[in-house]
């Protein structure tokens, strides 16, 4: 099913169509048993989810990337005090230090979604600040695709189902990566290979 | 067989004419009416007063445009809903009186299907680790926003938003696949 039609369903059971919209798809309703399969699955998603709005709201337990997030996005982070730990944890996430740092330096997070057409992606950073980005690949999974990101042909981070089994490629957080020249590389499982240059520029 | 055969043939008395509308109608009618009174049990009987009056009024004196039965069936059934929400309406203060006596209870298949859907849904939920995920599907499936809106209270682009989407669409059918 389109989805179009899918957004039809939910605007439908949302009350966003016009009487004449309405009329129409209640009248295709009547006699397709496709659409008629799905708008019953959403209802039942949506009185679900109204049933248990209390959970949606409440803080979700924190994955490897949210505990990362919520590390580097601590003060003690950014004066440095944790740095070591915190590269601990990058160094046990990617196999490998991405760079040495020294420990007073600060990093910035900066949310990337990676160009598809294999733009160029640059970012800039104070001289005296390293970067850590909390990427979107595409909103993929590692059973769809994997995440490699290298310097020089080093490998800094690679994150793919044999490694990071089942985790969403979606706010996944990677470095700190300090001025340079890097390559990410989306290979997906139908083949599709998605190569993107990162430059890490200093302002 | 092409709606104004099959209009003809209920009006000649046909009774295998009467159960092919039957089984045409019914079950779109029984999810267009849940959607709007959010009932099951409700929504059957609605659709049912709706066929039986269709039924009544083919056999009887026929309809002026045979080969717009869907839209006959529809309009009768939007009747029937608009009929029950004046009751309703009208009739507020009862229903407490009337639920006390469990007059409209679930059947127990009801009460089973409900609580299958809700376990999904909280597994569904609990496999979320990210809180803005969490708060754009409490908007749009809750509060009922719009895309847009939502979009634009969260500094979200479109194409995030229907990822967002179309996963905990995608997740929940799986779960109810593998459920069933």
């Amino acid at each position: 099913m389109n989805k179009e039609l899918l957004d039809k369903i939910d605007d439908y059971l949302a009350e966003r169509l016009s009487a004449e919209e309405c009329d129409a798809f209640e009248e295709r309703l009547l006699t397709d048993s496709a659409l008629r399969r799905e708008v019953q699955e959403q209802i039942a998603l949506r009185d679900g989810m109204r049933a248990e709005s209390k959970l949606l709201l409440s803080e979700p337990p924190l994955g490897l990337s949210g505990r990362l997030h919520r590390l580097l996005l601590s003060p003690t982070w950014a004066y440095g005090a944790t740095a070591g730990l915190v590269l601990a944890i990058v160094i046990g996430l990617t196999g490998q230090p991405s760079a040495p740092l020294p420990a007073s330096q600060e990093a910035v997070i900066r949310n990337v979604e990676l160009p598809r057409s294999g733009e160029d992606l640059v970012i800039s950073v104070p001289a005296d600040k390293v970067v850590v980005l909390s990427i979107d690949a595409y909103g993929l999974n590692t059973r769809e695709a994997g995440l490699r990101i290298s310097r020089n042909n080093e490998m800094l981070t690679e994150l793919t189902a044999l490694n990071a089994d089942d985790q969403d490629l979606f706010n996944v957080v990677v470095g700190p990566f300090k001025a340079g020249d890097y390559r990410i590389d989306i290979q997906r499982e139908d083949g599709e290979e998605i190569p993107v240059r990162l430059e890490v520029r200093k302002e | 067989m092409p709606p104004e055969v099959l209009v003809e043939e209920i009006g000649r008395g046909n009774p295998r004419a009467e159960e092919i509308f039957y089984e045409r109608y019914h079950a779109g009618l029984v999810v267009m009416l849940e959607a709007r009174t959010r009932d099951r049990a409700r929504a059957e009987d609605l659709a049912q007063d709706a066929l039986i009056t269709v039924l009544t009024r083919l056999r009887d004196t026929g309809i002026d445009y045979p080969e717009r039965l869907s839209s006959f069936v529809h309009q009768t059934a939007k009747y029937q809903f608009i009929g029950w929400l004046r009751k309703s309406v009208n009739q507020t203060e009862l229903l407490p009186t009337v639920d006390e006596f469990g007059g409209e209870a679930e059947t127990v298949e009801e009460e089973l299907d409900r609580t299958r859907t809700r376990h999904f849904v909280r597994q569904l939920i609990s496999e979320m680790t990210v809180a803005r995920d969490r708060e754009i599907l409490y908007r749009y499936y809750v509060r009922d926003q719009a895309k847009a809106v939502i979009c634009e209270a969260l500094a979200l682009t479109p194409e995030h938003f229907d990822r967002v989407i179309s996963r905990a669409r995608n997740r929940f059918r799986l779960l109810l696949e593998q459920g069933s």
